[in-house]
């Protein structure tokens, strides 16, 4: 965890979420597999949009991946930022920003993973970092 | 065999011809251009018995139909939102709608002003919680695909910003064109980074006003004694991110809708003499290209390149009016326009430094939403009656 960043809006959270992000403070980075295809799916949601046969469950996933694709947004009045999807070790491309002030060395193939960083006293957010 | 195929018509079309419009309201826009394309139909308002919007106006087709005094007498009325796409969707909507009898003068409209204050954002769903914390704006958003296209093709910046400068060959001939200097490659490589690897030129300008179109039965467009142009076939994809499985990011839901319009209408790329391609970013058009079939996959640098979209240069005159990228993308959706040019090229009403000689079919394609999260795709064939 870094220091606060403000410039987030609130984290919108409900019913099927509140649960990935109470884990996210602890540092755990959820998903949910179905136990009829067994695939992991993004985001998390209960009914499988992949088969649409099951409830999904949670599991814990390392966040390993590799960035498939990259942006750094150089006309932000916040200052540069990058943008990307991570292709997770056995899951789903994940669209996702990176941490504050990772913008440099980013190439398409490079290991990456989620972190999650506090953006106010009551909220972490989740974000992309250099393996 | 497509069941609206040359069963509609669209017989009026009107672009405002202001690119910043401080005096103006928004509803007062939707009135205006509904006004002119009634005008340039030669029909008027108490013929309307279909309305169609999308996210651009206020409050949906209930609330805008009811300034715009339509309240009472619409049997047909629809409000689709999937960004700048919604309005070439509503091509085939409105065909659909004609051809089963829910109505017989279909009237869309766009408009708003986004330079004096940002359009309300579309309301969230799920992915709220996950995606609109990053504050991914279009560049962004559009620049993800072109940094995989890159990659997995070899497309380079210089092939992209061909798209641009053939969009301004065309604008210099529009007095209304936001942007109406001719540009070189050079000059959209060197314009300033916005986000890797979308330069500022390669992005679609941000510009106030809008258009409108009307559509009614082939007997109603007799009588009418304008040039007619008929719908030939109309299309549409839903693309995103499925998941997270299998994402391909180096293309669009035109992959599926492109070819089905044209297999819908009977026609092949071959017999498409002009095309309004989205053109909400370079990278748009490029994908939109081979996704239709004009060539392979990761061929459309190659194909882009040498001025083959400038009309009487190329094989493929796009955008003659401008274009997005240089004439007018109102209120940040582009089909509006995307429409209106097309229709211009099948009445032989374009500018006549880029007029396509005998111009007898016509595409029309539109992705709205977010090309790399999420979005609808539409295209439209066109034919000249």
């Amino acid at each position: 965890m870094v220091e606060i960043i403000h410039k987030y809006p609130k984290v919108a959270k409900n019913e099927e979420t509140t649960y990935f992000w109470e884990q996210a403070k602890e540092g755990k980075f959820m998903v949910r597999r179905c136990p009829e295809c067994g695939e992991i799916h993004w985001y998390p949601r209960t009914l499988c949009p992949l088969c649409h046969k099951a409830e999904t469950k949670w599991e814990e996933h390392s966040g390993d991946g590799e960035i498939y694709t990259w942006t750094v947004m150089r006309k932000s009045p916040t200052g540069p930022f990058a943008l990307g999807y991570v292709k997770l070790d056995g899951g789903p491309y994940v669209y996702v920003r990176f941490r504050d002030g990772v913008t440099d060395g980013l190439e398409i193939g490079k290991r990456a993973k989620i972190v999650f960083d506090k953006i106010s006293d009551d909220d972490v957010y989740m974000f992309a970092d250099l393996a | 065999m497509s069941d609206i195929k040359r069963k509609a018509c669209i017989v009026g079309i009107y672009e405002y011809p202001l690119r910043k419009c401080p005096d103006q309201s928004i509803w007062q826009l939707h009135a205006d251009v509904a006004d002119g394309a009634l005008k340039d139909a030669g029909l008027s308002w108490e013929d309307v018995d279909g309305y169609f919007c999308g996210g651009d106006a206020p409050g949906g087709a209930m609330a805008m139909a009811e300034y715009l005094g339509l309240t009472n007498q619409l049997t047909h009325y629809d409000t689709t939102d999937t960004g700048g796409s919604s309005y070439v969707m509503h091509v085939g909507k409105m065909a659909e709608a004609i051809v089963m009898g829910k109505c017989k003068v279909a009237l869309c409209t766009l408009a708003g002003k986004p330079r004096t204050a940002p359009p309300t954002p579309r309301v969230p769903g799920f992915e709220q919680g996950f995606e609109t914390g990053y504050n991914g704006s279009p560049p962004n958003l559009y620049a993800l695909a072109a940094r995989r296209h890159m990659h997995e093709y070899g497309t380079t910046s210089e092939q992209l910003a061909w798209i641009k400068v053939a969009a301004s060959q065309h604008a210099q001939y529009n007095p209304h064109a936001m942007l109406q200097d001719v540009v070189t490659v050079e000059d959209v490589v060197n314009s300033p980074m916005i986000a890797d690897p979308l330069h500022m030129f390669d992005c679609c300008v941000v510009s106030e006003g809008g258009g409108a179109f009307i559509m009614t039965t082939p007997e109603i467009a007799k009588s009418l004694g304008k040039p007619i142009v008929n719908v030939l076939s109309a299309a549409q994809f839903l693309k995103g991110q499925a998941g997270g499985k299998d994402m391909d990011l180096t293309t669009s839901g035109l992959a599926v809708s492109g070819p089905k319009t044209l297999e819908l209408a009977g026609v092949t790329t071959a017999d498409i003499k002009y095309a309004s391609i989205y053109d909400s970013f370079t990278i748009t058009v490029l994908m939109q290209i081979e996704d239709m079939g004009f060539c392979k996959k990761g061929e459309g640098g190659k194909f882009v390149m040498d001025g083959n979209l400038i009309s009487g240069v190329g094989k493929l005159p796009f955008n003659t009016d401008g274009g997005g990228l240089c004439n007018n993308h109102p209120v940040n959706r582009g089909g509006m326009t995307k429409v209106l040019e097309a229709v211009r090229q099948l009445r032989g009403e374009a500018h006549p430094k880029v007029q396509v000689p005998n111009c007898d079919i016509a595409l029309v394609t539109g992705i709205g939403g977010t090309l790399t999260v999420r979005h609808g795709s539409a295209a439209a064939v066109l034919e000249r009656g």
